[in-house]
């Protein structure tokens, strides 16, 4: 029955309910007689129609000031993350969700697991990143983005393909930045993928994305292997312990080739976890297993009616570490409906001047498919996949 | 911490508390999927309100209390057929860009290429009641085909021989399996 999936992956979906709402219903369930209506009386019109006209202006009034209510206590959307006054942009989340974000999960984990897909000739991600520090010197510091544009990255079975959109953009960030970084000079400003010096990037105007979560690159090179062996990414544990045991065993064996990783295993296991959302072509049972596996790290926050930059609505995962040098907020949010990213990041909030800021990814369609890129289409492919 | 239901005692009010608190969020998306959020809200209230009154007569042994009231939020959802085609004809009219950049799913991947949420409306607008319940209860609710026939109150053949008309009037209008 896979063959519906589609419907409910493209179907409008529509937004969760507010307390007030569920407050409002659920009372009303269980003040109810909870037996059956009787059928009004023939001559009863005229007072069923008064009844019914006292009803809705009840209605109404406990709807209006539900309202109040709601506005009241805040229930309108704050900003979680960035500089004073700024919402970064991560999102914000509503000040009151309606139910706790571990019951949520456990709704999703079910969704995702039971899902029935359609396996076709590539995953495909789709997806806009960028990165946020600071650059200039003692005299004039301002905050800059590096906006990469849209990638899409098609993964098939002997190989992996990124396009890009454009080239990246560096832009200070807001009016106050414009105005530090104008009255330095308006010094070229450089993102992660110049080339430094080489190419007349001052040190200090380059964006070298010094945020200390190198840990996803060593996290994500295994699977550099699995994505390209489709095989080996459907035959990945379901069950949360045993998935997170396969990673374990895994990182175990290349620190016996080599020099122990420096990263710790709960970074390495985050790290895991949302490359295998995003890239890894895995089994919704497995899928499932890796959103309980990241909500069993220590000190997790999940987080129900969290919205994106987007304005896409989902269940939140936030992970802070702190390391001597550094404090690390890890971020992801998730369709609830799919389990799929919607918006990945990580961000430094403590270190050295050049090692505040964040990277971030807004995610915007993934999922197997049966579209090729145009390189793989042509009689003599340039790329393989 | 997570209430699990024990849906053998569904005539305590307050376990019936925890299956409200279970499930409405979801029966309410379910409802609001097929047609508009303010009749859904409406009819997700009414579909609990039922449950509750009827709740002495669930039978754990014949199901869970999932598909149960899946199957009362069907019922209701019958009653606004007319409501629900022409929401789909909307949709299917409607400029396809701005629909798909509107919604919530708007970035949830397509498994099909070429299938767009217009023509995907459409083409559930072509069913007919029973088979596009029995599609969607797959599609929205994730039933199993024996759940399906349990909240439908037909036959397993009724089911499968619904099916077998909905997947090829999909696939007519389409041009794809989906």
């Amino acid at each position: 029955m896979s063959e519906f999936t589609v419907i409910d992956e493209m179907m409008p979906d529509v937004p969760p309910p507010n307390p007030g709402e569920v407050r409002r219903v659920r009372a009303r369930v269980l003040r109810s007689k909870g037996t059956r209506r009787r059928a009004p009386l023939k001559w009863g019109g005229a007072v069923v129609a008064g009844v019914v006209t006292v009803a809705l202006i009840v209605v109404t009034v406990v709807a209006v000031s539900g309202l109040v209510e709601n506005s009241a206590s805040g229930r309108q959307s704050a900003p979680v993350a960035g500089q004073p006054g700024e919402a970064w942009s991560w999102g914000s989340e509503t000040a009151t969700p309606a139910r706790p974000g571990a019951e949520v999960l456990k709704e999703v984990v079910r969704r995702v697991a039971s899902r029935r897909e359609t396996v076709r000739r590539v995953w495909r991600e789709e997806y806009e990143s960028f990165s946020r520090g600071w650059l200039g010197d003692e005299q004039e510091r301002y905050q800059v983005e590096e906006d990469s544009g849209g990638h899409t990255d098609w993964r098939g079975s002997v190989g992996v393909v990124t396009q890009g959109s454009r080239l990246p953009e560096v832009r200070p960030l807001t009016d106050g930045d414009k105005a530090a970084w104008e009255r330095a000079g308006s010094p070229k400003l450089c993102g992660t993928t110049d080339t430094g010096e080489a190419g007349g990037c001052a040190p200090e105007n380059n964006l070298k994305n010094e945020t200390p979560h190198s840990g996803s690159r060593y996290a994500g090179r295994m699977f550099g292997e699995t994505t390209v062996r489709f095989e080996k990414a459907r035959g990945l544990p379901k069950d949360p312990a045993r998935l997170k045991s396969y990673f374990m065993a895994h990182w175990a064996e290349q620190a016996a080739g080599s020099s122990p990783p420096w990263y710790s295993s709960d970074e390495l296991l985050w790290w895991a976890g949302v490359h295998l959302l995003r890239e890894v072509p895995a089994t919704p049972g497995t899928r499932a297993a890796a959103l309980r596996m990241l909500a069993a790290l220590p000190n997790m926050r999940l987080t129900d009616e969290v919205k994106d930059a987007m304005g896409r609505v989902g269940l939140s995962f936030e992970w802070k570490r702190e390391t001597a040098k550094h404090t690390l907020v890890y971020r992801m949010l998730i369709n609830r409906a799919t389990g799929h990213p919607l918006f990945v990041g990580v961000e430094t909030t403590k270190g050295k001047p050049k090692e505040i800021g964040s990277i971030g990814f807004l995610v915007k369609r993934v999922g197997w498919t049966d579209e090729l890129p145009k390189c793989a289409t042509r009689k003599v492919s340039p790329c393989r996949i | 911490m997570i209430v699990v239901p024990d849906e053998s005692a569904l005539t305590d009010p307050e376990r019936f508390g925890a299956v409200f608190d279970s499930h409405y969020a979801e029966i309410r998306r379910y409802i609001g999927r097929r047609l508009d959020l303010d009749i859904a809200e409406d009819l997700a209230a009414e579909t609990f309100l039922i449950a509750y009154r009827r709740r002495h007569r669930f039978d754990p042994g014949r199901g869970e209390v999932r598909p149960w009231l899946y199957g009362i939020a069907t019922k209701l959802i019958g009653r606004h057929r007319r409501a629900e085609v022409r929401r789909y004809r909307a949709l299917a009219r409607a400029a396809q860009p701005d629909v798909e950049r509107g919604h919530d799913q708007r970035v949830v991947d397509r498994v099909a290429a070429g299938i767009t949420v217009g023509r995907l409306a459409g083409a559930l607008a072509r069913l007919s009641r029973g088979e596009r319940d029995v599609v969607l209860l797959i599609a929205y609710a994730g039933l199993s085909y024996l759940q399906v026939a349990e909240v439908l109150g037909v036959a397993g053949g009724t089911v499968a021989s619904r099916l077998s008309r909905a997947r090829a009037k999909l696939r007519d209008a389409l041009g794809v399996e989906i």
